[in-house]
């Protein structure tokens, strides 16, 4: 048996903790985690979810495989993994709107089997390719008459708020969100709103009015509580009303980034474009990863290729929102096991949360066995002044095997990143370059594929 | 443009808005449970009205509203 530890992320529910064994994720439930599981499974919803692919898999195993760390009332399952775990604050538009709907599908499907969910974190929703999927099984409790929906606060915080402060204001919510975790606070996006934008029904509602009821005082809130009950028919009428109106929200149409146009404005020409492909394609038939990290994945282009050649699934790291938003679109329409994910090369996520370690930090996650990082290090090296040899060191511990595009100062990007700025870097350059990654892995190819002189290593880092 | 309901809910919650925030216990769920009682129907709603009305009444009479306040502040 493998070694199995609890995962440490997971303890702010007393229904049950996860404990990851190897590739095996289990959930052990308390005695009382037990009997509201078990009032779920009897309904038949979880099945009815599981085969719709909106929940992870799950199946009940002997208590013993947790070896003692199972409570002996509870009950323990055992889960799908998700190829990779990601956070909100790592999600684009696209990804917290897909997880945000899913959270209310859900919870209105729970509703008609009188079930409900205890929270709406949305850290219980993960991945798998651009599908998202909802994890804590444990959410799903018996709905008691009359009660009012208790995630709702969570629901608009985590969910809802972020969305529009990208729709309504133009800001993307993933540094804010990166700093509170929880999202953001409906009085703080009340406040930053004009009043013109918060003249509808569900503004009104959502963002204005339960802002200024959350200053009531507590004894205000459990005396109205106390007196009348929530009726379910107004209990699915706010989901569904969430639902619809979520379902609308779009980025704010005045944000075209720079990236977006990449696939038809960029720099070289299509057969330089086949070039790097062929390569791509090569290196993924050779290797066949089966996660492959594609850093700074732009649209997804290259992501495609390594999938249609033999990587079984691509996680994409990116900065730029717009490339993402089409990256999205492209695993949806093309049904890819490619994931893509907002990322800061420079900046990447942390662990944080409670003991730093609710969280997990980019490198705490790193699971690729294939990387690409293509057209990528200039912007590191030349953009944000970090040196040459660590960009390399970095993308080299990230993944065993990989392909790292060069691009030298003669390129026309390159050029523009330099256009108002003096020249410091005098270690950019292909020798360095060669150099730098001959002390950490062995060069399997290369390939120049532009007339500016950029060029393709493929490598495969030494052991030891 | 703006439809009838969203006058009549502005209107209804303007006191509401427009009154002192009273900084006492916040309860992280407290606006979202008032509003979904105020949403769940007449009953919820009229409850709610009755719970804010005396901070209305406040608006017009300082003295009563606020020694209400200072009550709820030392709970």
């Amino acid at each position: 048996m493998n070694h199995v530890a609890i995962e440490p992320g997971s303890f702010r529910d007393p229904m049950g903790r996860v404990f990851v064994g190897g590739d095996h994720i289990y959930r052990a439930t308390s005695a009382k985690g037990r009997t509201a599981f078990e009032f779920v499974a009897a309904t038949g919803l979880l099945a009815k979810l599981e085969d719709a692919g909106k929940i992870v898999t799950s199946r009940i195993v002997p208590n013993h495989v947790l070896g003692g760390l199972a409570r002996t009332d509870g009950i323990v399952l055992e889960h799908e993994k998700i190829p990779y775990i990601s956070y909100p604050y790592e999600w684009s538009f696209s990804f917290l709107k897909a997880a945000a709907l899913l959270h209310l599908d859900i919870h209105l499907q729970a509703l008609e089997v009188g079930v409900t969910l205890s929270d709406a974190s949305a850290y219980n929703v993960q991945f798998r390719g651009s599908h998202p999927v909802f994890i804590d099984i444990l959410s799903f409790r018996p709905l008691k008459t009359g009660e009012t929906w208790d995630g709702h606060r969570q629901f608009c915080e985590q969910f809802l708020n972020p969305l529009l402060l990208k729709s309504k204001l133009d800001i993307d919510p993933n540094a804010w969100y990166r700093g509170t975790q929880e999202g953001i606070s409906t009085p703080e996006i009340n406040r930053l709103l004009p009043w013109y934008k918060k003249l509808s029904w569900k503004m009104l509602t959502h963002v204005v009015a339960q802002s200024a009821l959350q200053n009531a005082n507590v004894g205000t809130a459990a005396d109205a509580r106390a007196r009348v009950e929530f009726p379910l028919a107004s209990y699915r009428r706010m989901l569904t009303g969430l639902r619809n109106w979520i379902e609308t929200i779009e980025p704010a149409k005045k944000s075209r980034t720079e990236w977006q146009d990449y696939a038809t404005g960029h720099s070289y020409a299509d057969a330089e474009q086949q070039a790097k492909a062929a390569f791509v394609a090569r290196f993924a038939a050779a290797v066949t990863p089966d996660i492959l990290w594609d850093i700074g994945c732009n649209t997804g282009d290259y992501s495609a290729v390594a999938l249609a050649n033999g990587a079984a699934y691509s996680v994409g790291f990116d900065v730029d929102q717009g490339a993402l938003t089409q990256a999205y679109g492209r695993a949806i329409a093309n049904d890819m096991p490619f994931q893509p994910l907002y990322f800061d090369g420079a900046n990447p996520s942390p662990s944080q949360g409670w003991n730093e370690a609710e969280r997990k930090s980019m490198s705490a996650r790193r699971n690729a066995d294939g990387l690409i990082a293509l057209a990528f290090i200039h912007h590191m090296a030349i953009g944000r002044n970090i040196p040459l040899e660590h960009v390399i060191r970095w993308l080299v511990g990230l993944a065993p095997e990989g392909v790292i595009e060069f691009v030298p100062k003669a390129d026309p990007m390159v050029r523009q990143l330099l256009t108002l700025r003096e020249d410091i870097f005098e270690d950019y350059s292909l020798s360095a370059f060669t150099e730098y990654l001959r002390e950490m892995a062995e060069i399997v190819a290369t390939d120049v594929i532009t007339k500016s002189g950029r060029q393709l290593f493929w490598y495969k880092r030494k052991s030891g | 443009m703006i439809s009838r309901k969203t006058i009549l809910a502005s209107t209804a919650l303007g006191f509401v808005l427009f009154s002192s925030p009273a900084y006492a216990y916040l309860d992280p769920g407290t606006g979202s449970m008032l509003l979904q009682l105020a949403l769940g129907g007449v009953a919820g709603f009229l409850v709610i009205l009755k719970l804010y009305w005396s901070r209305f009444v406040g608006l017009f009479h300082r003295s009563g509203a606020a020694d209400e306040l200072v009550q709820d502040n030392d709970k």
